[in-house]
């Protein structure tokens, strides 16, 4: 941890690297402006194509979650959607790691109205 | 030319104090009421850890004197004519964020616990679909339970706020506008919840200028 950080440190060890996202995001909000590089416009569409995916992902998650809790899905039901979502998880993992993207990657600056996820 | 953009703040308090120095690169473009910090440079800079310092060390230097709404790294706009457009068109969104932050400074909270579907790994033994989801459905109420818990030891000390769960991490980012003289006691809550909250990671970390409670970057 640099010593700039360490000041900035008002409570906790800073472990884990938990500052370490906010230079990412700053380098992928970047990025997404000023990303014209031939060879980074495949990671840029794949990056698109992701968000959009993720958001669908989370939002039908949530949905079945709250399905879930209300006791409106059978338990065959609700075994067959956690393994849909588990393998979906899996396989975001493993496209992320293939095309070198972070969670935080994945979101969207709304300006005003905030991150999208 | 293009122009990067530090801070905004109040036209009447643009001009330096006694014995403050812009240094060499950073000049001011006024518009009506408001002003804004700005330096000539040749497109969107490398973001990397020192030059994201270097905008930090400009803005805070800036902060010191004055209130202002910081422009996030990497804010550039075509020319002067352009910083001038932004806050004409914006000025009374601009004015009243200048009066929302007046007097006070961000302090950014995280928190990271263990997550209960994250535990799951592809090489372990497959698991249920049940129990995926209802790990899920774990971390999701873990988060909120956090996310409340610090909202009820900070609020007294704090103007605004911003909380946002990242549930597959499993970690909360959380941003609070905290007038100066409530700093301590603001961190001292942090600790006390600290200790109060022994599986999860706290940190709280500041000040820093209020990035979250004013954007007037170029977008």
């Amino acid at each position: 941890m640099s010593q700039a950080l360490r000041d900035k440190l008002l409570v906790g060890d800073g472990r884990f690297g938990l500052f370490g996202s906010e230079l990412d995001r700053a380098r992928a909000g970047l990025k997404n402006r000023i990303n014209a590089d031939q060879e980074e416009l495949e990671k840029g569409l794949a990056q698109l194509v992701m968000t959009v995916i993720e958001l669908l992902r989370q939002l039908m998650e949530r949905q079945a979650l709250r399905r879930m809790e209300g006791g409106t899905l059978t338990d065959e039901e609700i075994e067959r959607l956690g393994k849909t979502f588990m393998a979906l998880s899996e396989r975001m993992d493993e496209l992320k790691r293939t095309f070198g993207l972070s969670d935080e990657d994945l979101n969207l600056d709304l300006g005003p109205l905030g991150n999208l996820m | 030319m293009p122009v990067y953009l530090y801070a905004i703040c109040r036209a009447d308090r643009a001009e330096c104090a006694n014995g403050e120095s812009l240094g060499e690169r950073v000049r001011i473009v006024t518009s009506n009421d408001l002003a804004a910090f700005v330096s000539d440079c040749s497109g969107v800079p490398v973001a990397s850890e020192t030059s994201l310092w270097d905008h930090e060390r400009i803005v805070e230097a800036l902060m010191a004197t004055r209130d202002l709404l910081p422009a996030r790294f990497g804010s550039v706009l075509e020319s002067d004519l352009a910083v001038d457009r932004v806050l004409a068109d914006r000025r009374s969104e601009l004015t009243d964020a200048l009066r929302h932050v007046a007097g006070a400074v961000e302090l950014g909270v995280r928190a990271a616990w263990t997550t209960a579907a994250g535990e799951h790994r592809p090489e372990d033994q497959p698991r249920g679909g049940l129990a995926y989801l209802r790990a899920r459905a774990a971390d999701q109420e873990r988060g909120l339970q956090i996310a409340a818990e610090l909202d009820r030891a900070v609020g007294a000390f704090v103007r605004d706020g911003r909380t946002r769960i990242s549930a597959p991490v499993a970690t909360l980012t959380a941003t609070y506008l905290v007038v100066r003289s409530q700093i301590d006691r603001f961190c001292k809550r942090v600790e006390l919840l600290r200790d109060q909250l022994p599986d999860v990671e706290l940190t709280c970390s500041g000040p820093w200028p209020p990035y979250s409670f004013a954007d007037p970057g170029a977008r």
